[in-house]
């Protein structure tokens, strides 16, 4: 699932990168008042610690506390640029993870959202830029609990719900300034905030080898879950 | 990343933590059948989850908040409600600490109440007429200093802030061993139900109708001691009887001993005249030695009327003794019997004189009939002979109440047919458990700890194997939702698992298998 996602994004980074240099060719009035040269139109890609919070009872058997963390990776390509703004878009992965033991069985989940976040910027200066995003994408839920009652085996639930990000954040660049007209390698520390949101799933637990058990087997409720909260992202993002 | 990774340290830090019940893990669950629920006790969760099946065998979930520190979980008679204690927080030390409580809960209306307790304490006893729980020291140690004596009455009828009655026995030294609820008995102030506390050297009886009485009504204190040395003697078990239905003064109430060969027999009369006594009746005791140490003993009817029957398995006797002479007659076994069960209802209803089942770990069951033949004080002892024992000795409801289940802790068990004196033998590969069903229409065997399980019908007694895929401690034949019966096996593995049958057709295809209940409603 990942290398096929990492393959999708190279192939559309290529491609969004072909295109933005016949742009600039058709367009070569940069706004020089800016000194921004063409620096707003680049391709991007991100790799970022989000951390959300998760005030929700379906999450608790999985943690302590209402913490969930992921590792966010993102790819992005300007495609449009007026005078200080520029609006980008790409695909955006974040794999969250977390396990806990629930009344004394061991509990694990993992919450992956594979989003396309379309970003609004302002170029503030040639150094820095604020953004706002908006990620709208599925978010693919698993868990399991290695609960005694279910024998050597685990109850385990997943599925598919509609999430939604929301956030304001900048980037620094932290590598060389210089001509702004040209694309070489630059390093970009991004920061981001916002309020990350999902449809509400019950969770279904049910052993995964169901032909074990005697009948019809019928699952373990343990309520409803939803990824809903604010979060913060930080990371580094390297742009061409 | 090294900053990264203590911001996101810190936001772990500031986010909210989960239930504390998520931390508590599930050790032991007890598990209680109520008439058509299996409840099983979450202490770590401090509730009640109550699982109803349906006609499709599902469950109904339903969780129900008890106090902290559960010590003490019990079904009434009838199996309609359930009585959880709960210590509370032990000691309080904030402002907000759980205090001590008792909390019922109606199974058919699933709501619960909960009535503060002055105490905390772990004995609980509760009345078969439905009207008061007892609760006094258990005798677990948990207090830094206990009184033993003290008893806490909780009248179920009355409004919570009256409920609640505290009373400390006056003692001559012992402490509470067993609590005694008496049937409705005529006594010279009116009809009343007592309780009888035996403690380890004394009786007690308290006039529950008295008992919230101010200034409080006292209780009657038998001190037991055989008249042949200042030794205090330590009872065993108590019966009562009213005698005759028309008369006040011939109620009375045996205790046999652990100790002695002597049983008490108190006489429950009226006071002397003038008499100022804060109770209207008074205890006549009497003595009668049986020779030996008597294992169990009834009030029955004999054609000479009342009689208490005591078993002395040393001597192989029943000794018959007249509660109104304290004249004994020994009766001669063909066993050394341990217990006795009246059985008159289901084989001779309306006889003139009782029919008693004697039981034990013996090699056989007997049959006494207690009608007076010439020469002899009883008419007949019929022996059924079994294999292993009968230790224990389980009831059949209506319409099968004539039948019996003789099991004992070897493999097998019997069924014994009380009207055509024959005892059915089934076999088992292991150890097993035998539960008949409220309906009286079968039974269910299962080996505890293992996935062996059967129904045997009482109408056939053809055993239906069952084998499921878990290990099964305890098994429950509930009233389903739509007036069906379901048998629900219980799995305390992890959070607790059951598996679900139609308890009157079972069909292992159609079955449903649960898993994670202690997970859910949290």
């Amino acid at each position: 699932m990942n290398s096929a996602v990492a393959i999708a994004l190279a192939v559309f980074l290529a491609a969004g990168s072909a295109a933005a240099e016949e742009e600039t060719q058709d367009q070569p009035e940069a706004p020089a008042a800016a000194g921004l040269g063409s620096l707003q139109r680049f391709s991007q890609v991100s790799l970022s610690l989000r951390s959300q919070w998760v005030p929700n009872a379906g999450y608790d058997p999985f943690a302590k506390t209402d913490y969930l963390a992921a590792w966010s990776f993102a790819g992005s390509r300007t495609f449009w640029v007026k005078d200080r703004f520029s609006l980008a878009v790409g695909l955006g992965i974040d794999l969250g993870a977390s396990s806990s033991e629930a009344r004394g069985q061991k509990a694990s989940l993992g919450a992956h959202r594979f989003t396309v976040p379309l970003e609004a910027r302002y170029h503030i200066t040639p150094w820095l830029y604020a953004f706002g995003k908006l990620a709208p994408g599925p978010l693919f839920m698993t868990a399991s609990i290695k609960d005694g009652s279910a024998g050597d085996q685990a109850i385990s639930d997943s599925g598919f719900v509609f999430a939604a990000d929301a956030s304001l954040g900048a980037a620094f660049l932290f590598t060389s300034r210089s001509n702004p007209e040209r694309h070489p390698p630059r390093l970009w520390a991004t920061g981001e905030w916002g309020y990350g949101w999902t449809t509400s799933r019950d969770w279904q637990f049910t052993p995964s080898d169901q032909d074990k058990v005697t009948g019809r087997v019928a699952s373990a409720n343990l309520g409803e879950v939803a990824f809903r909260g604010t979060f913060f992202r930080l990371g580094a993002a390297l742009s061409f | 990343m090294k900053r990264i990774l203590v911001l996101a340290c810190l936001a772990a830090a500031a986010c909210g933590e989960r239930p504390e019940a998520w931390d508590a893990p599930v050790t032991s669950v007890t598990a209680v059948g109520l008439e058509g629920s299996l409840a099983l006790v979450d202490d770590g969760a401090h509730r009640v989850v109550l699982a109803r099946p349906t006609a499709d065998l599902e469950l109904l979930r339903t969780s129900v908040s008890v106090g902290k520190g559960v010590v003490n979980v019990k079904a009434s008679a009838d199996q309609k409600r359930l009585f959880v204690l709960s210590t509370g927080d032990v000691p309080k030390k904030k402002q907000d600490d759980q205090g001590p409580s008792l909390t019922v809960v109606d199974d058919g209306s699933q709501v619960s109440r909960r009535i503060e307790l002055p105490t905390p304490l772990s004995g609980l006893a509760l009345d078969p007429a439905g009207r008061w729980a007892v609760i006094f020291p258990g005798g677990d140690g948990r207090a830094f200093v206990e009184n033993p004596n003290q008893l806490v009455f909780v009248d179920l009828t009355a409004a919570p802030e009256k409920a609640v009655t505290f009373r400390t026995l006056r003692s001559f030294g012992g402490r509470p061993q067993r609590l005694t609820f008496t049937p409705e008995l005529t006594l010279p102030g009116g009809k009343r139900h007592l309780l009888v506390v035996e403690t380890d050297q004394d009786v007690s009886i308290l006039d529950l109708e008295h008992v919230q009485d101010t200034p409080a009504r006292p209780e009657i204190t038998v001190r037991l001691s055989n008249g042949l040395s200042t030794r205090n003697l330590r009872p065993a078990g108590v019966v009562a009887d009213d005698g005759e239905a028309n008369k006040s003064d011939d109620a009375r109430i045996a205790v046999r001993m652990a100790d002695d060969s002597n049983v008490f027999l108190l006489t429950l009369a009226p006071n002397p005249a003038g008499s100022t006594a804060p109770n209207d009746f008074t205890p006549l005791v009497n003595l009668a030695d049986v020779g030996g140490i008597a294992s169990d003993i009834t009030f029955l009817r004999t054609d000479g009327g009342l009689r208490l029957a005591a078993l002395v398995p040393q001597t192989m006797k029943a000794v018959l003794v007249d509660p109104a002479t304290s004249v004994t007659t020994a009766v001669d076994l063909p066993s050394a019997y341990q217990r006795v069960s009246l059985v008159t209802d289901q084989v001779a209803p309306g006889g003139t004189g009782d029919v008693a089942l004697l039981y034990g770990s013996t090699t056989s069951v007997a049959f006494w009939a207690l009608g007076r033949t010439s020469g002899q004080p009883y008419r007949s002892v019929e022996v059924v002979n079994i294999a292993g024992g009968a230790a224990q000795v389980s009831s059949l409801q209506a319409p099968n109440q004539d039948l019996k289940v003789l099991s004992s802790a070897g493999t097998g068990f019997y069924v014994l047919n009380l009207k055509s004196r024959t005892a059915s033998p089934l076999t088992t590969l292991q150890t097993a458990r035998v539960v008949p069903s409220a309906d009286g229409l079968r039974l269910w065997a299962f080996g505890p700890g293992t996935n062996n399980l059967a129904q045997i019908p009482v109408s056939n007694l053809a055993p239906l194997p069952l084998p499921l895929e878990r290990p099964i401690r305890d098994v429950f034949d509930l009233k389903r939702t739509d007036g069906g019966r379901a048998l629900v096996a219980l799995d305390t593995r992890g959070t607790t698992g059951v598996t679900v049958l139609d308890a009157e057709a079972p069909d292992l295809r159609t079955a449903r298998s649960f898993f994670g209940l202690l997970q859910e409603g949290l």
